[in-house]
């Protein structure tokens, strides 16, 4: 508005100006052609060069107006009559009206010409003002204007820029390829584009996009180039700049050791990078194109189909899963896809897969899984089962072989009571005892029980725990559980079959004995009964050898004599074979043969208690003798206490030192016991108490300790059964 | 008589008395205590027997019986047991025992089987002897007439015999007439048995 209003004014004062300079100019104009006399004609012609002269300075209007002033003095000075505006003759009118024409020609030609000056500055200035470099050419590609920036930049004068050439300020590595370009853009006429680098006045490059276009008149002939230069510096940089990026991705796209697809809806591969393509020993353009099912296994189609519809149906969502992949070469890549369905801006939607080599974690992790159940085979071959009991926090964890030793379905929640209710009902106390003791301490327990299963059966168990603090010091226990049954069962068995061995060893013991018995009694018999028949046939001879039948009944009376005194020998049996003794432990030897008999022991509900003195000297004797002896006497006790219904069964076996030179075994029972009178009696052969004895047990018992230089002998045990007691000599330096 | 019974038992009652009951029916009886003795002791070259107790210090009755047939000797074994057991004497049997008596031992079954024994010893030894003096009349055979015979035992035609050999019809018969003077066999069934028992090879020498 101020500049409106600024502009109103200075063409005001402008005008004034201009009417104050015409109208002074033509009032001594005027003047002087009056003076001089000169004619319309001429003086026409001075008034036309003032008004033209004002007229260049001033407005067209102005002019004008001073034109018509001019026409008016003419009139009024120069035309017949003088000093009136009245005109005499026609031929002055003519003249007066060609004068204000030409006067108002000249004006406005001026004022033409003045605009065309205001807008060639004008134009210059916008040129100027045009954010790039800005020049033009005559058709022969001379160029012959360069705008103000163009100079600026460029730091050359019009004149420097015509005489040294535009093409020097091209960068040197530019200049050939550019200058070519515009050879070939003049020479065809067609527009001209490079982008090239241009030299600033600082001597810096900057990069610049050069364009002309020719500018043809209406005959197509071109009469000017105009070009200019842009300056693409910063585009250029951030394209570089893009480009790196761009290349950078690249990069972690091709060479990621992460496999990268991009399919469309249907499947087919749009993309995927070279680490995906050498992954599955495939080549980027064998993939591209191809349905990405063809790397998947036949029964695994499905399965990624299904995957990628849940894909497609929540775009932008990541999917993840893991698949089997095959190589080209048929080996199996395990992979786990993340993936994501996007909308492209094409509106395509397509799907962007990432792949990781899982290979390795699946075989680890099948190994895993393979050990697991080798291990749980391996448990359920041993018939051990592994548990876990959070003492403190109650929690309790069973494997799969105690719920199949307990009975119970997997599914079912381990409970301690669970375990109890298929504790034997006898072992229940104990276990539960024992579970309290084992809550009290951190240690390791073994312990064995016995399940009684719903349909009967009775299992035999051990148990191997131990009790710890966690590291948050709670109380918890661990531990197996091992099915022992079979074990037991065949244990129970040998026991019977070694029972059944010790009782066919006793017999044939026994058998041996008799068939010595016999063998040795038999042989003199033989040799009487033969004999006798010798004597008889001496006798009926004929003559009768009374001589040699003598003879034959000599023999007679002594193979009867050898047969009785074998019959007194057989007591005497035992100390036949040779012995075999060492010095030995007389408490090992007990607890060897304790061992021995344990199942009787536990069969017969018998309590044993042991009470064997640790400081005894070893003993000279034949082990196994000696432990015939105290089989003998153990099983004895065992077989008297079993014999009452009622009564506690006790069992007691020590051993101690009582005199300096002896070491005393007893065996005390709580059974029947002895009369009193029979206490000598039992250790003779034969003779027995039992319903199926044989009646050497002891007797051979005592020839054996006998043999050693011990005695053996027996008393009535208080408040009942009887007591055997055993010496042996200490074993001393002794002929062996 | 010339016959001599061996009585082994280490048991001095049985030994002596058997030895006196087989003396008692006029029997030449020796007796040992043990195997060892009698392998030592020089034997007369009678038919006999051996009486031996299965149950003997060292090798046993059935051991020994068949340690005597390995060294040639073979005189008939009775064996005498205190107690019978059936396997022992089945196998005492098998091997050739005349019999398996039990102690106390039966008079008559003793001498019996002491009888027996002699009988078996001495047909063996007959024949023994027999085979001598057919070994010894073949021996004095030449090479030639051995083939002859061979092939003859066996029913070969002399043309064919005279083929084999390469010799004459004539020849051939000339050799068997040797043959069968030297044999002392009166007809070709005679020469055929002494083959036999010479066991004379019936193949090609």
């Amino acid at each position: 508005m101020l500049q409106v209003k600024n502009d109103w004014r200075s063409q005001v004062r402008h005008l004034a100006a201009q009417c104050l300079c015409g109208g002074l100019g033509l009032v001594f104009l005027t003047f002087v052609c009056f003076r001089l006399g000169l004619n319309l004609a001429t003086t026409g012609f001075a008034y036309l060069i003032l008004v033209a002269l004002v007229s260049l300075i001033g407005s067209f209007f102005g002019s004008l107006v001073l034109s018509i002033i001019a026409v008016g003095l003419l009139n009024y000075f120069f035309t017949e009559p003088l000093f009136s505006l009245r005109v005499e003759y026609p031929q002055d009118i003519l003249a007066l009206i060609a004068f204000l024409t030409t006067s108002v020609i000249v004006t406005s030609l001026a004022a033409k010409t003045r605009k065309v000056a205001e807008d060639a500055q004008a134009s210059q200035k916008a040129l100027d003002t045009i954010p790039a470099l800005v020049w033009s050419a005559l058709p022969d590609g001379t160029r012959n204007f360069y705008s103000q920036r163009w100079l600026e930049f460029t730091g050359l004068s019009a004149e420097d820029a015509s005489s040294k050439g535009w093409a020097s300020t091209v960068h040197p590595e530019d200049q050939v390829a550019v200058v070519d370009k515009w050879r070939t853009a003049v020479a065809t006429g067609r527009p001209f584009e490079v982008e090239a680098r241009g030299r600033g006045a600082s001597g810096d490059y900057r990069w610049f996009l050069i364009r002309a276009e020719p500018l043809r008149n209406e005959r197509k002939i071109i009469v000017k180039w105009y070009g200019s230069n842009t300056d693409i510096e910063d585009r250029k940089r951030a394209t570089e700049a893009l480009r790196q990026s761009e290349a950078q991705w690249k990069e972690v796209f091709e060479h990621n050791p992460v496999m990268y697809f991009m399919v469309d809806a249907t499947g087919t591969v749009l993309s995927v990078n070279g680490f995906g393509a050498t992954q599955l020993g495939y080549t980027v353009p064998e993939l591209i194109g191809q349905s990405v099912l063809n790397v998947f296994f036949e029964e695994d189609r499905d399965f990624v189909l299904k995957n990628v519809a849940v894909c497609l149906g929540a775009l932008g969502q990541p999917q993840s899963w893991e698949v089997r992949k095959i190589r080209k070469n048929g080996t199996v890549l395990w992979v786990r896809e993340n993936a994501k369905a996007v909308r492209r801006s094409n509106n395509q939607v397509i799907v962007l897969v990432a792949c990781e080599d899982i290979t390795e974690r699946k075989l680890t992790e099948d190994a895993l899984r393979q050990s697991q159940l080798y291990l749980a085979e391996a448990q359920k071959i041993a018939r051990t089962g592994y548990f876990r009991w959070g003492i403190t926090t109650g929690e309790l964890f069973w494997s799969d072989e105690v719920y199949r030793i307990y009975g119970y379905e997997p599914d079912e929640k381990p409970a301690i009571n669970l375990a109890m209710q298929r504790t034997h009902p006898e072992d229940l106390a104990r276990t539960q005892q024992h579970l309290e003791n084992l809550m009290q301490e951190e240690r390791d327990w073994e312990y064995e029980y016995r399940l009684l299963m719903p349909n009967g059966a009775v299992k035999y168990i051990r148990a191997v725990n131990r009790t710890s603090r966690d590291a948050f010091g709670n109380l918890e226990m661990v531990g197996s559980v091992i099915d022992v049954t079979a074990a037991r069962r065949a244990e129970e068995e040998l026991h019977q079959a070694q029972a059944q061995l010790m009782h066919v060893a006793r017999v044939t013991t026994l058998g041996e004995l008799t068939a010595s018995i016999a063998h040795e009694v038999n042989q003199p018999l033989a040799g009487v009964v033969s004999s006798g028949n010798a004597c008889v046939n001496w006798l009926t001879n004929q003559p009768p050898n009374i001589e040699k039948a003598r003879q034959s009944v000599d023999r007679i009376i002594r193979d009867a004599k050898r047969a009785s005194e074998v019959v007194g020998r057989v007591r005497d049996l035992a100390k036949k074979a040779p012995l075999q003794k060492v010095r030995l432990n007389i408490n090992q030897a007990i607890q060897e043969t304790i061992v021995l008999t344990r199942r009787e022991i536990e069969q017969n509900h018998v309590s044993l208690r042991t009470h064997l003195s640790s400081d005894l000297p070893l003993v000279w004797a034949d082990r196994i003798q000696l432990q015939q002896v105290i089989l003998n006497l153990i099983i004895n006790a065992i077989e008297a206490m079993n014999a009452l219904s009622d009564g506690p069964r006790d069992l007691h076996v020590s051993t101690k030192r009582d005199d300096p030179n002896d070491v005393v075994l007893t065996v005390r029972d709580s059974g029947a016991g002895l009369d009193p009178r029979e206490l000598e009696n039992i250790f003779e052969a034969f003779y027995t108490t039992k319903r199926d004895g044989l009646g050497m047990g002891l007797a051979v018992s005592r020839s054996i300790i006998e043999g050693h230089g011990g005695r053996l002998w027996a008393t009535p045990n208080e408040p009942r059964g009887a007591v055997f007691h055993l010496t042996l000599p200490i074993g001393r330096q002794e002929a062996s | 008589m010339n016959s001599f019974v061996f009585v082994i038992d280490d048991d001095a009652s049985v030994r002596d008395a058997v030895e006196d009951l087989l003396r008692s029916v006029g029997l030449e009886v020796e007796s040992f205590g043990s195997t060892q003795e009698f392998l030592q002791r020089k034997r007369p070259d009678v038919p006999g027997c051996i009486v031996l107790d299965v149950r003997l210090p060292g090798a046993s009755g059935l051991e020994f019986q068949n340690a005597l047939a390995k060294l040639g000797i073979h005189l008939p074994i009775i064996f005498i047991s205190g107690h019978g057991d059936i396997p022992m004497s089945v196998q005492a049997i098998k091997s050739g025992a005349v019999e398996f008596l039990t102690k106390p031992l039966h008079e008559q079954k003793l001498l019996d089987a002491v009888q027996a024994g002699i009988q078996r010893d001495r047909a063996r030894r007959q024949d023994a002897k027999l085979v001598g003096e057919l070994q010894e009349r073949f021996d004095s055979l030449t090479a030639r007439e051995r083939e002859v015979m061979a092939l003859v035992v066996i029913g070969t035609p002399n043309k064919q015999i005279a083929a084999q050999l390469g010799l004459s019809e004539m020849t051939v018969k000339v050799h068997r007439s040797q043959v069968m003077r030297k044999m002392r066999a009166k007809t070709l069934i005679d020469l055929v048995r002494m083959a036999d028992k010479l066991g004379v090879s019936t193949t090609k020498t």
